[in-house]
């Protein structure tokens, strides 16, 4: 089934599972059911949970905020992750801060979803990748879909934890497929082995005999799975790929047995250079193998730059599975 | 939905008497900010404080008027409004001073308090879309019950207070938002950063507002009290503003105000007024609640720092 | 939207392969761009683009292609074919003749190309996706097939030899030349121009020295009984370094000098090295000197070029007895005639007149000396 179908699937569930759960955001009431169609049905199920806001993204965040404050479960749903921007302050001075700036911890069941990045020609302020700009938030989680994950294991996992969360959904994502029955492709399997985390791993053959790994969010799993299948075919160079489905905070220890062997380590997002997600994994795994490893992990990102709508010039700064076969095989030839 | 502004005169004819409870609250909060301002200026507390001189009837005269199982949110200048409702000296001092016993174990400080149904946040603005969705939660689980907001004049530069207040209208949250207009943000005069009224703003969003230049707190209860009711029985906001004076500075030592200014503020301090108007009634009082306080802050002065078992 | 399709570059393959993009999948293309190189068994090509716009790759390098078939599309700015995150395809099984689940990798699949391995020994591989180590090991190992398929270069060389033998009816006539003189000649030329000349050099310089003497040699079968004559002779020399066999031709040769032949020759040699002929360098021959120059070789009947009408054959050189000097050297020159058109004394008159330059070759490079300045 397509993503966004799962993602449905699992808020009619949220919705069906917790008679508390609330959702605020922009046209999200039927039949129209959201820009992106993921709240679609909602609002007929559940009319009086599901309210459609004005064009108040700091206030419908803050308002979500303040019903999770008292135990009502809220989600609230940003059209794109770009005006994330303008409820800056309500996630990350109210929402965040409250889980822990009143001297003992806060239950705040707060979920802000964020369709997200580029690939359809929506121009520099609605194509953007702003994870990188809410990490390091205490009491703040990033999440980010993926084929791999179960959208309805994710949705109430997050909640669950009770603590604010934001969950980057990527829009071409949405009309892609989800992984199924331990298969990504004709060549590549996907399994959880690292017990404790939510991490996924795509690999083929023997991933513990993996020329490289390759780390990267949900949203580009299926760049990087052909890049993975253009490197092996053409370059034999064979890669495994580990998908988070938590960014941060993101943890490499659970990781390290697998990165050790490995010969090189790549982060690939889709977000602008600087200040990447990238780099902060990068860190975490410099600071505690950087003896074992045969050189720096290597960040593949779109070029920094902002995101031009045209779709040949849109190319030239968001990266691409050619992007990352360049990076990969480059570090391997070069 | 809309309701008439009323206004009262300022030289209401006379305070009338108060209750003991009362006054002694009032009281109480007066020695506890005058004390904040003096353990500032002889070096003994961090940091930063927004005292509420001259306000503080605004909370002691809400605090009939709600109860325990309302929700009240406050601002950087909110010890009275903690106090009204907790009755708290102890711990807010603590909170202040990072002793043990602190409300927040010395984390959160004067801006921001956490207790049972009270919140403070220190950012301008975002109490309210928060007030919003606790109103709204209120409405759904506990009706009857509301959410009670203490803002300033200041505060309506901010955008998040027009977008909660729209939100609030469109979906009948019932939320009283408590402005204490003194006239003053900061160091900035209400004339130079609002323009228009808060009565025409309330007014654009279609929702009630009531303002009173009063300071009598008897006079207050009996306005608000129907106003209160209707908020509660109906779910629907409310804008009750209070035309007030601000006796001390911003912070510490921030006063920008001219002499002439100050003189005006101070005819209308209640602490004054009631001391010639009901001197026997103050002087049984006064007296007490400054000696309550100075032993209340020398008792915490001396306890070990507090606790926080995050790090 | 234009497709870019593969041209026809010669009459011998079925199929060529896509050795490498030159421009990258959805980057911008103007008219003239070299678009990607086309490699046939005998040379590269290059693929021109006709129209500006946007290039998106329909085959992956290092694929084979038909002439005639889709390699890619060019597309104008911004048009809906463009706005999907782009992906290149990969060659499909049926490109790459397999069968379902037998994957093998581009570098397995040259190293099989090189070295005549065939499928049905890859699938008994039983490997899901096989790569070049996998074929490195059944050569290693020994365990090679009992069949050996040809390289597409050797199969262009059989198509080549199975059409000689079917449409040229060929005799062979040999000559013995004494070349000890030419040798002498080609060591104190090679001193002067400081370059690389022997035997083979010079005898170029001297067949296309008889070109106007023997137009038949140099000509081209219209039919069964009327040759095309040439204006001038392109003498093509066979070179064969183990890398495959050429045959690039001296264009004009009897206007160049003995240096340029020699200059000529050493490219040919360097290029066989290190890369493939152009297509342009490896035809318009009307004449063919195939050497088999190696230390005993006696004699080599050599394959006429379908479209020449002859070829000679270089031997190696040897001592033989000789009354007078003791020992002489000589070596075998055979030439292979089309009967339609030669007769064996024309034959031997040929070889005579080669014989008769190569044995005094001081007037033949006399004849072409630098120009004093």
């Amino acid at each position: 089934m397509r993503v966004a179908e799962n993602l449905n699937a699992a808020l009619h569930a949220a919705f069906e599972s917790n008679q508390d759960l609330h959702l605020l955001g922009e046209d999200v009431l039927d039949p129209y059911g959201g820009a992106f169609k993921i709240t679609k049905g909602l609002s007929d199920r559940f009319p009086d949970r599901i309210l459609t806001t004005p064009i108040s993204e700091s206030g419908l965040v803050g308002v979500a905020a303040g019903m999770a404050i008292v135990g009502t479960p809220a989600i609230a749903e940003i059209m794109f992750s770009d005006f994330a921007a303008l409820a800056f302050d309500q996630l990350v001075n109210f929402a965040s801060k409250s889980v822990t700036m009143y001297g003992r911890h806060l239950a705040l069941p707060l979920l802000v979803r964020c369709p997200t990045g580029a690939g359809r020609g929506y121009g520099p302020t609605h194509s953007q990748s702003l994870q990188k700009h809410f990490i390091g938030a205490p009491g703040l989680s990033l999440y980010e879909i993926s084929p791999c994950h179960d959208n309805g294991e994710l949705i109430s996992g997050i909640l669950s934890r009770a603590t604010p969360a934001m969950l980057f959904e990527d829009k071409i994502l949405y009309t892609q497929q989800m992984f199924a029955a331990g298969r990504a492709d004709d060549l590549f399997s996907y399994d959880f082995p690292f017990p404790g985390t939510d991490i996924a791993r795509v690999f083929f053959d023997d991933p513990d005999t993996a020329d490289c790994v390759i780390i990267a969010p949900g949203g580009m799993v299926y760049r990087t799975l052909q890049a993975m299948h253009d490197l092996l075919l053409e370059h034999e160079i064979s890669c495994t790929l580990l998908v988070p489905a938590r960014l941060y905070p993101f943890n490499a220890e659970p990781l390290l047995p697998a990165l050790r062997k490995t010969a090189a380590i790549f982060v690939a997002e889709e977000s602008t250079a600087g200040g990447t997600w990238g780099g902060e994994v990068a860190q975490q795994v410099h600071s505690r193998i950087w003896k074992e490893l045969k050189q720096p992990v290597t960040l593949i990102h779109s070029a920094d730059s902002i995101i031009p709508t045209a779709a040949h010039l849109e190319r030239q700064v968001i990266v691409r599975d050619s992007t990352i076969r360049q990076a990969v095989a480059g570090s391997f030839h070069g | 939905m809309m309701s008439t502004l009323t206004t009262d005169s300022v030289t209401d004819a006379g305070l009338s008497p108060l209750a003991d409870d009362d006054l002694r609250l009032m009281l109480m909060i007066r020695h506890f900010e005058r004390k904040l301002l003096s353990l500032f200026e002889l070096g003994e507390l961090n940091g930063t404080t927004h005292t509420s001189l001259g306000q503080e009837y605004i909370p002691v005269a809400m605090s009939a008027l709600l109860d325990m199982r309302d929700f009240v949110f406050s601002n950087h200048r909110g010890h009275g409004h903690y106090l009204a409702r907790h009755r708290d000296p102890c711990g807010l001092l603590a909170e202040i001073m990072g002793r043990d016993g602190a409300v927040c174990n010395g984390v959160g400080g004067s801006q921001h308090i956490f207790r049972d149904r009270y919140l403070s946040t220190g950012v301008q603005g975002e109490s309210l879309p928060v007030a919003t969705g606790v109103a709204l939660a209120l409405k759904r689980s506990e009706p009857g019950q509301l959410a009670c907001a203490y803002i300033g004049d200041g505060t309506w530069g901010e955008g998040s207070v027009y977008e909660a207040l729209n939100m609030a209208e469109l979906w009948g949250a019932p939320l009283a938002i408590v402005v204490e207009n003194n006239g003053i943000a900061q160091s900035t005069p209400t004339t130079k950063e609002l323009a228009g009224t808060i009565a025409g703003r309330a007014k654009a969003f279609g929702v009630s507002h009531y303002r009173t230049e009063s300071t009598d707190i008897n006079r207050i209860r009996a306005h608000l009290a129907p106003l209160l009711d209707r908020v509660r029985s109906r779910g629907e906001p409310l804008v009750i503003e209070f035309a007030t004076y601000r006796l001390g500075p911003h912070s510490k030592g921030d006063d920008s105000r001219s002499p002439e200014q100050m003189r005006r503020v101070a005819e209308h301090d209640w602490y004054t007024r009631y001391a010639a108007e009901y001197p026997a009634q103050f002087a049984a009082h006064d007296g007490e609640m400054h000696a309550l306080i100075d032993e209340t802050a020398t008792e915490v002065a001396a306890r070990p720092d507090s606790t926080w078992d995050n790090l | 939207m234009a497709d870019i399709r593969v041209p026809k570059l010669n009459n011998n393959d079925d199929e060529y392969i896509l050795s490498e993009w030159l421009v990258g999948d959805g980057e911008p293309v103007k008219a003239d761009d070299a678009l990607a190189t086309i490699e046939t068994s005998k040379a590269d090509a290059d693929v021109i683009c006709a129209e500006a716009g946007v290039l998106r790759h329909a085959i992956a390098a290092g694929a084979s292609c038909a002439p005639g078939s889709m390699i890619g599309q060019v597309f104008e700015p911004g048009s809906p074919g463009l706005a999907e995150t782009p992906r290149v395809a990969r060659p499909d099984a049926a490109d790459r003749g397999d069968d379902d689940g037998l994957i093998i990798t581009a570098p397995a699949r040259a190293l099989m190309e090189r070295s005549g391995v065939g499928l049905d020994v890859v699938r008994r591989l039983g490997v899901k996706v096989v790569r070049q180590a996998d074929i490195e090991r059944l050569g290693a190992s020994g365990e090679a097939s009992s069949t050996r398929e040809l390289s597409a270069a050797q199969r262009a060389v059989a198509k080549t030899v199975i059409r000689s033998h079917a449409t040229i009816p060929s005799a062979y006539t040999v000559v013995r030349v004494d070349v000890g003189a030419a040798q002498v000649e080609a060591r104190r030329q090679a001193r002067l121009l400081r370059k690389l000349l022997g035997l083979p050099e010079l005898l170029v310089a001297v067949v296309s020295s008889l070109h106007s003497a023997f137009p038949l040699f140099f000509a081209s079968p219209m039919d069964e009984y009327t040759a095309q004559l040439s204006d001038e002779p392109n003498v093509g020399v066979t070179i064969d370094i183990g890398k495959g066999l050429y045959v690039p031709v001296v264009k004009n040769a009897a206007q160049l000098r003995l240096a340029e032949i020699a200059e000529v020759l050493t490219g040919f040699r360097l290029t066989a090295a290190s890369g493939t002929f152009r297509a342009a360098a490896l035809t318009g021959g009307n004449m063919t000197i195939t050497l088999h120059n190696e230390a005993d070789i006696v004699l080599a009947i050599p394959i006429i070029q379908p479209g020449q009408t002859c070829a000679l054959a270089l031997a190696g050189t040897q001592r033989e007895a000789d009354a007078e000097a003791g020992t002489r050297a000589v070596a075998n020159i055979g030439l292979a005639y089309d009967h339609r058109f030669i007769n064996g004394r024309d034959a031997i008159i040929f070889l005579q007149a080669v014989k008769k330059a190569l044995e005094s070759p001081a007037i033949l490079t006399k004849n072409r000396m630098p120009k004093l300045s």
